[in-house]
């Protein structure tokens, strides 16, 4: 409780300076170390604001604006409405007057957070999977604000300070920086005020008031400041790879004359931005950026890569690229006049969105430096790749339309379920026993084409399913099955053979080969389905029409087996889930079961009758 | 005749494997990985020293420097102080001690350096120890970065920057 | 002998049709029921048994259904299947399989998994189990009888190769500790002043801790309680002996000292990024450094040392290893590098046709 009155009241102490129309262009770039990788200023700005805000601009400011003005402005950064509280419970638990906007500021956040600690002490004791969702916002919230006080207190030791206390210096101080080494003589002098005066401020002179609030809003700064370590913008002079912040170099005795040069141009950065002065700051930035290009493990090609990949930001085009060559594909096969143009349309938006996706992942595998594999988001962005281009394989060879129809379907669907599962930052680093490893690399490559693979023959089989109940042509119907039968091999191939190489990942990390894990159980269901359609259809225990459905079915399959295993939560393999992955998992499998029972029932009711 | 060769086939990739699993000790050798960090020349700055006179940091080349940072005020710098000499004096290459005060006022350096000088008098005497003074803390903190007290640089005879101890001396 | 009916029964399509949705289902539901009961006894539930009973009705565990896939498909494949070319490459798949299957049973019968942690400069020449406990009894410090816990049951006796009799009062397979009230009667050592209270076990079997209390005849009533320092510890006679309880160890025929580690994380997080031990294998003459980290495990003897954790505590700092012992080890290559080699030759074989047949 003291520690946010103090803080606010510390805040309000500062020069307010508000300031507009910079260029940002060089300060987005400035490198940063977090979570564990260097990345620009931008990326560190956008992973925050989203966290917090839910959105990539705020009042129209771009995110390393927001930042900007939450590092260097402190004072106003704290009251815009910021933080994004939609749980209803979470607002009454907290006391929060409830807002049509549902935006808090910082203030009014910290305030609420302070006035309920007994409340955060009981939550924190608990597990995660036994809070309710309201406790967990509730929760959410209190790191959040941890989070952005880092941030607002980061260059506390450069900003201008509003107090006038006289010192024995060449210059006038105007920084905590500049105060600091005055602070014991500062403190004996009110020491001796106090034993002359007592402690009452009403008997005090001005200039003795101010020597106490100016000495006490020193001392808070140094408390406050102990664990500030989130801008770590410094690298270590004195070995090691932790980069530090301004107030850990401070602390912690890492200085040296690098540290300081870095140190001076940060206050010349803040100095220029409470001053208002756009030149000033353009060249503070420009100093920065082009010293801390030359820190070693700074890659400048990768961070300008990734400003680029955020600001223009690839994936969402090849998404909607993919959506429209849906639309178009559907208009070739609606049997409208000028087909050739649509189609023509269609193959060109699917090559472009490709193409976009090709660069999504190559630049992340540029930035990143390992295969495009780690985690759940990159298997899915690997995935859709594979689906689309076996679909654009099959257009080449089959030119029926079946082939667009397969990777618009498979692109769409597979980003847009990419987005439930991004997270933070999507380029998070690896923890030890995934870290790049020859027979991980290829198990995962190998699994996920296969995933690819099984949702292409799905998709086919879907298509079988409409134009069987449309009464389409029998040959081509039955073409369109035998399309569907190939893929349903080669996907066999490759997942059973990317489960066995997981088998061996397993066996050459730690020591067993099959552990009958939720992930491991998945894979190896997905390869019994297809052992089972396709064994079933050569001895005819299935006719066309249950195989068809099978094979519809064998998306819900690898849906729950390579998504929905985190909802199970144990095991090795659990990255984490969220309650919206959930849902829409759910939905899909209802979707699918209902279009699978549906059209089973129209084809035999057909063949009986 | 074809069943036969890929049985036989495979019984020889089987034996294969088997026999390699069987090999003695595998692993990686363990290699110490030394880092090739830039060597760190030790800024060209020009102490103030107590008593007096100029002393320019480049000027101790040729011999190792321990560069301490200390004040009258903090109670660790005594025990390293004392530490600090007690070293000095037991090796016998030449190692100077250029201490710098960030003291606001000589009179608290000197007071506090009284006992030592009378001690290790031979020390003070030969030029082995030198105090220098930095009342406003622009060589301290505006080049050195040092905040708190007390640390030491260590500086080789090339000038170069090899270690810092933050606090006291182990 | 191959036209017996039940040879060629079990050769028939049909059982594979219905036997995999049935392992489906049981891969599905063993799943599922991990997040309820746990890794551990839903392995031991669902795949490692040969019934599952449901109620009062006995339906096949994982292992019977493992074992009827192989003979079915080793009653096809020679029984039934014509060799030719065309089906060379799904004949060769089925071998891999097959060799998957089997190194699986291998395998299970025969292999030995465990776990030893070391301080810097510990030497270990004993794994121990994950979850077996066992009750040891030991003579001057030298094993005399170890009994599995499953025989540690309330009211038996166990007697053996020494001159008394321990009678298993009570045990639990996870337990707390309470005070004991009342006097301290014939309750020797801690047991004087606690007694253990049983408790609901927890998901993950490793983390229970099991316990029992015994009398010792002639001697006195003691508790053995896993996690407690001061095991049952008695003289008879000019012997010391000592009755503990923990995991089951096996013994290494060699021994294992932890020169030291590391653990890396990425920088500024906690997240760990590598793991790092050095240590010295002692082997009779043979004294060897050898280097194991994540992913690199060392190989000697037949027993893989693996990387497993690093236990970074307030006072102690330990590195864990996972040491297997698998004779079975080489089949699952071999079986994926037939399989593999047997779906390439189907494909290339079929593809074409079915390309063809589907542009026409």
């Amino acid at each position: 409780m003291r520690f946010f009155v103090a803080l606010l009241l510390w805040l309000s102490t500062c020069f307010a300076a508000y300031a507009d129309d910079f260029s940002y262009a060089d300060f987005a770039r400035i490198p940063i170390q977090h979570e564990g990788r260097i990345k620009p200023m931008n990326t560190f700005a956008l992973v925050h604001l989203e966290r917090f805000y839910g959105k990539t601009r705020i009042d129209d400011m771009s995110a390393t604006q927001w930042l900007a003005r939450a590092m260097f402005d402190p004072a106003a950064a704290m009251d815009q409405p910021l933080f994004l509280l939609k749980d209803a419970d979470a607002e009454a638990m907290l006391n929060l007057p409830p807002k049509s906007d549902h935006l808090y500021s910082f203030a009014e956040a910290t305030a609420a957070v302070a006035a309920n600690q007994k409340l955060m002490e009981s939550l924190l004791e608990l597990s995660p999977p036994e809070l309710s969702a309201g406790q967990r916002a509730v929760l959410d919230l209190y790191e959040n604000t941890s989070l952005f006080a880092q941030i607002l207190l980061s260059n506390t030791l450069f900003l201008h300070l509003a107090i006038d206390v006289p010192v024995d210096a060449d210059a006038p101080p105007t920084a905590f920086i500049d105060y600091y080494p005055y602070m014991p003589e500062l403190k004996k002098s009110l020491q001796a005020l106090v034993a002359r005066k007592g402690m009452d401020l009403d008997q005090y002179a001005p200039a003795e008031t101010e020597l106490a609030r100016g000495l006490n809003t020193l001392t808070m700064t140094l408390e406050n400041s102990e664990d500030n370590t989130l801008l770590r913008v410094i690298p270590p002079t004195w070995g090691g790879d932790e980069w530090l912040s301004p107030w850990a170099v401070f602390h912690s005795g890492q200085g040296s004359p690098e540290t300081a040069e870095s140190m001076a141009l940060w206050r010349n950065l803040a100095v220029a931005y409470q001053a208002h002065d756009a030149v000033a700051w353009q060249e503070a930035s420009a100093a920065l950026r082009q010293k801390a290009e030359g820190f070693s493990g700074v890659r400048p090609d990768a961070l300008s890569l990734e400003m680029a990949y955020y600001k223009w930001s690839p994936l969402g085009k090849s998404m909607a690229l993919y959506i429209a060559g849906f639309v178009l594909t559907l208009l070739c096969l609606s049997g409208l006049p000028k087909v050739r143009v649509a189609r023509l349309l269609a193959v060109g938006a699917v090559g472009a969105g490709v193409l976009l996706h090709f660069i999504t992942i190559a630049s992340r595998i540029y930035i990143l430096q390992r295969p495009p594999v780690g985690t759940l988001y990159e298997s899915l962005l690997f995935v859709s790749l594979i689906a689309v281009l076996f679909g654009l394989f099959l257009e080449f060879r089959m030119r029926n339309n079946l082939g667009l129809l397969v990777a618009t379907v498979a692109g769409s669907m597979l980003l847009f379920a990419s987005q439930s599962f991004s997270g933070d930052d999507t380029m998070s680093m690896l923890i030890a026993v995934l870290n790049t490893n020859f027979w991980l690399a290829t198990h995962v490559l190998c699994i996920t084409t296969g995933y690819g693979f099984g949702l292409v023959a799905g998709i086919i089989a879907h298509v079988y399913l409409i134009m069987g109940c449309l009464r389409r042509d029998p040959d081509r119907t039955l073409q369109v099955l035998r399309g569907g039968y190939g893929t349903a091999l080669i996907a066999l191939l490759f997942t059973s053979l990317g489960t066995i190489l997981g088998g061996i990942w397993a066996d050459q990390s730690w020591g067993r080969f099959w552990g009958w894990d939720p992930k491991e159980n998945g894979a190896l269901l997905i390869c019994l389905w297809l052992i089972w359609l396709l064994h079933s259809r050569i001895s005819g225990h299935f006719h066309e029409r249950g195989f068809a459905v099978g094979l519809a079915l064998l998306n819900v399959v690898i849906a729950l087996s390579w998504l929905g295993v985190n909802l199970l939560s144990t095991g090795l393999h659990s990255y984490g889930f969220t309650d919206k992955a959930a849902w829409v998992l759910a939905a899909f499998c209802a979707a699918e079961f209902l279009f699978a029972g549906v059209t089973w029932c129209v084809l035999w009711r057909r063949e009986r009758g | 005749m074809v069943k036969s060769l890929i049985v036989a086939v495979l019984a020889l990739i089987t034996l294969g494997l088997a026999l390699l699993d069987r090999t003695n000790i595998t692993s990686d050798d363990a290699s110490i990985v030394t880092e090739n960090t830039p060597a760190k020349i030790a800024p060209d700055v020009t102490f103030a020293r107590l008593d007096g006179g100029i002393i320019p940091l480049h000027s101790l080349a040729g011999k190792k420097v321990l560069l301490h940072f200390w004040a009258s005020w903090c109670a660790p710098c005594r025990e390293e102080f004392s530490t600090l000499l007690t070293r000095l004096a037991k090796e016998d290459d030449g190692t100077i001690l250029l201490a710098v005060s960030g003291d606001a006022k000589a009179e608290d350096a000197n007071r506090f350096l009284a006992p030592y000088r009378h001690n290790f008098k031979g020390l003070f005497d030969s030029g082995r120890v030198i105090v220098a003074h930095d009342p406003h803390h622009a060589l301290i903190e505006g080049v050195f970065e040092t905040f708190k007290y007390p640390e030491t640089i260590i500086i080789g005879p090339d000038l170069v920057m090899q270690r810092k101890i933050i606090g006291v001396y182990k | 002998m191959k036209n017996s009916k039940a040879i060629r029964w079990l050769s028939k399509p049909i059982l594979l049709h219905w036997l995999l949705p049935y392992l489906m289902a049981l891969v599905a539901v063993g799943t599922v029921a991990q997040k309820y009961i746990g890794l551990f006894d839903s392995q031991r539930l669902f795949f490692s048994s040969f019934i599952v009973w449901v109620g009062l009705l006995p339906l096949p565990g994982g292992r019977m259904v493992t074992a009827l896939l192989l003979v079915s498909l080793l009653t096809k494949l020679i029984v039934a299947s014509p060799w030719r070319k065309a089906t060379a490459g799904i004949f060769v798949a089925h071998l891999g399989v097959m060799l998957l299957l089997v190194g699986g049973l291998i395998t299970a019968a025969s292999s030995a998994e465990g776990y030893v942690a070391l301080g810097k400069n510990d030497t270990a020449s004993r794994f121990y189990d994950y979850h077996q406990r066992e009750l040891t009894i030991s003579k001057n410090g030298a094993v005399v009888m170890q009994v599995p816990i499953a025989d540690v049951t309330k009211g038996k006796m166990i007697a053996g190769d020494f001159p008394f009799t321990i009678k298993i009062n009570d045990v639990c397979r996870n337990c707390t500790m309470a005070n004991r009230s009342g006097d301290a009667g014939d309750f020797k050592g801690p047991a004087q002043k606690v007694m253990l209270a049983p408790l609901e076990g927890y998901l993950e079997d490793e983390r229970n801790l099991s316990g029992a209390e015994m009398t010792i005849s002639g001697v006195g009533t003691y508790i053995a309680f896993e996690p407690m320092e001061h095991q049952p510890e008695f003289k008879i006679g000019g012997d010391s002996y000592a009755v503990t309880l923990g995991r089951a160890a096996y013994a290494l025929p060699f021994s294992l000292q932890l020169l030291d580690y590391a653990k890396e994380v990425h920088p500024g997080t906690d997240v760990p990024r590598s793991y790092r031990s050095t240590v010295l294998i002692s082997d009779g003459d043979l004294h060897q450094r050898a280097v194991i980290t994540m992913n690199h495990p060392l190989r000697y003897k037949g027993y893989t040392v693996y990387q497993a954790s690093f236990n970074g505590g307030e006072d102690t700092e330990s590195v864990s290893f996972a040491i297997v012992q698998n004779s079975g080890r080489v089949f699952p290559y071999v079986a994926s590098i037939t399989l593999c080699l047997g779906l390439l030759i189907h494909l290339s074989l079929k593809l074409p046709t079915l390309i063809r047949r589907a542009r026409a």
